[in-house]
């Protein structure tokens, strides 16, 4: 479980300002979307670096019901959640969250060849 | 072939005009022009001869287009320019000026004298026209590309319509801190004795100058010219220096009161700039890189064969380009016993070139210059780009591998 799921209201948070350097940091990094070669014609795509404020089961769902493919949120321990999808979808992803607003463009990143 | 010789461009120089006084007394130029160009020897020339004269010059005419010039010029209508013709397109008076009109429209310019340069057909027939008049131009072949690039214009005044000595005729044009005293004293002498040359030719060289000049300059320069000595030389001192720095370019502002405008004045720093210092005027050379050799080793494997040697051209630790690549393709990989790249996956070279291209622009090009000649170093755990041209530097972002999924059999892992 990362540090964000758990909030406990007190009066004073020692991390407020941490926490919310993060998510305008978050603003500022980019979000990757990365593509990965499986076995024969198949690929994967990740989207990493979301703003952790959204939800990316919803994000996910929505994907998925928008490319027809499968995918699921994974945890990582060091990156937090990533998005996983089946298929090369990087650039319905991109225009997917671009148009939502979830990301700017400029904010996106795609790496793969 | 002397045609050759014709060179690029016509180059006429405001320098020396002495040589004029020696031209007035050859009344062979004609034929001797014509000739020039009359290679099966008639003394006539046809339009295929034409043809071959501009291209000589490194014009592209169609068989068409010399054949609208050769009829222009034509007045007996024997689909052959001979002496005669040039005599008359010289001597005549009204009728000449309306020949000139059409001679013009032969060649596209309309609009004025700056169309030159985008018709080279014109510059060997204006040789002949102008070596009619007793005028010795010479004909610069120049090798040039900055020349070709800049339309050369005809200069102001009669008397600096003159021969050019090929020796200095480069060097002379490109200095651009020519001393105007020093060059006035010159011309003052030079143009003295010129004047009682040059006074007879004024009428016919009121036709020519019309085809190069604007009307509006060309009658203000006559007028000029068929002034007083003092006049003449003190304008004459001030197109000397003009012409020193523009190298015989004629601005669209010349002889107009308004105000410049800014493309103008860029257009004219960029010539300067051109002309001086080829170098640095824009053209910068692109970053050219040897596609990427990527073969196919088994089914699972590419094997990216001159990996070391773009290492070596972009100047940057093949690790690093290494782990550049397998971050961006998201797999692993490793180098062989001959420096060759041996990476996991299926990959094309055309993948491998954008890649490639994202490298170059992340971690090699300069972002002020521009220029790929950088050096990468590592400080206090951060990458710098440190330009050796420029002197320019910035922080680069490590490379981070990111999210690489598991893929591939599930017992192999957890």
């Amino acid at each position: 479980m990362s540090e964000l799921d758990i909030q406990i209201p007190t009066t004073f948070d020692p991390f407020a300002e941490a926490n919310a350097d993060d998510s305008s940091a978050g603003t500022k990094e980019y979000v990757h979307v990365r593509v990965q070669q499986r076995n024969g014609r198949k690929s994967l795509t990740t989207v990493q670096g979301l703003k952790k404020d959204f939800s990316y089961n919803k994000i996910l769902k929505d994907l998925k019901k928008e490319f027809c493919c499968n995918g699921t949120v994974v945890q990582d321990s060091e990156l937090g959640q990533v998005i996983q999808l089946q298929g090369d979808q990087r650039k319905n992803v991109s225009t997917f969250l671009v148009q939502a607003g979830i990301v700017k463009k400029e904010r996106i990143k795609i790496h793969g060849f | 072939m002397e045609i050759r010789n014709l060179g690029d461009y016509l180059v006429v120089t405001g320098e020396d005009t002495e040589v004029k006084g020696k031209d007035a007394g050859e009344d062979t130029t004609l034929p001797a022009m014509s000739l020039y160009f009359d290679e099966n020897g008639d003394d006539k020339i046809s339009t295929p001869e034409l043809q071959n004269c501009v291209r000589a010059v490194g014009g592209e005419k169609s068989v068409k287009e010399a054949t609208t010039v050769v009829e222009l010029l034509d007045s007996n209508e024997d689909g052959l320019l001979g002496l005669d013709n040039f005599a008359r397109l010289m001597e005549g008076d009204g009728e000449e000026e309306k020949k000139k009109e059409d001679l013009k429209k032969a060649f596209g310019m309309q609009n004025g004298p700056l169309l030159f340069d985008s018709s080279k057909l014109c510059w060997p027939l204006l040789a002949i026209v102008l070596q009619s008049e007793h005028l010795d131009w010479s004909i610069a072949s120049s090798n040039d590309a900055m020349a070709d690039e800049t339309p050369v214009e005809v200069k102001d005044d009669v008397a600096e319509l003159a021969p050019f000595d090929p020796t200095k005729k480069k060097k002379k044009k490109k200095v651009v801190t020519q001393d105007p005293a020093d060059d006035s004293v010159d011309k003052l002498a030079e143009k003295t004795e010129n004047l009682s040359v040059s006074d007879g030719l004024e009428n016919t060289f009121a036709g020519m100058k019309k085809k190069k000049k604007k009307p509006l300059e060309t009658d203000a320069l006559i007028d000029e010219s068929g002034d007083a000595g003092e006049d003449l030389d003190d304008h004459v001192g001030d197109n000397e220096e003009g012409e020193g720095i523009v190298l015989g370019q004629q601005y669209p502002w010349e002889g107009s009161d308004r105000d410049y405008e800014y493309e103008e004045l860029l257009g004219r720093v960029f010539n300067i700039l051109r002309e001086n210092n080829p170098e640095l005027a824009g053209d910068r050379r692109r970053t050219v890189m040897r596609p990427p050799q990527v073969l196919r080793e088994g089914t699972k494997k590419t094997v990216f064969v001159n990996f070391m040697d773009l290492c070596k051209t972009m100047h940057r630790q093949p690790e690093h380009v290494m782990t550049f690549l397998l971050a961006e393709m998201g797999t692993s990989g490793s180098l062989d016993g001959q420096q060759r790249l041996v990476i996991k996956g299926r990959f094309a070279p055309k993948n491998f070139e954008g890649i490639l291209r994202r490298y170059v622009n992340e971690y090699v090009i300069c972002n002020g210059c521009k220029s790929p000649d950088t050096i990468l170093s590592k400080e206090n755990r951060l990458f710098f780009l440190r330009c050796e041209q420029c002197g320019s530097g910035r922080s680069v972002a490590p490379i981070k591998a990111g999210f690489v999924a598991r893929v591939g059999r599930r017992k192999a892992g957890t």
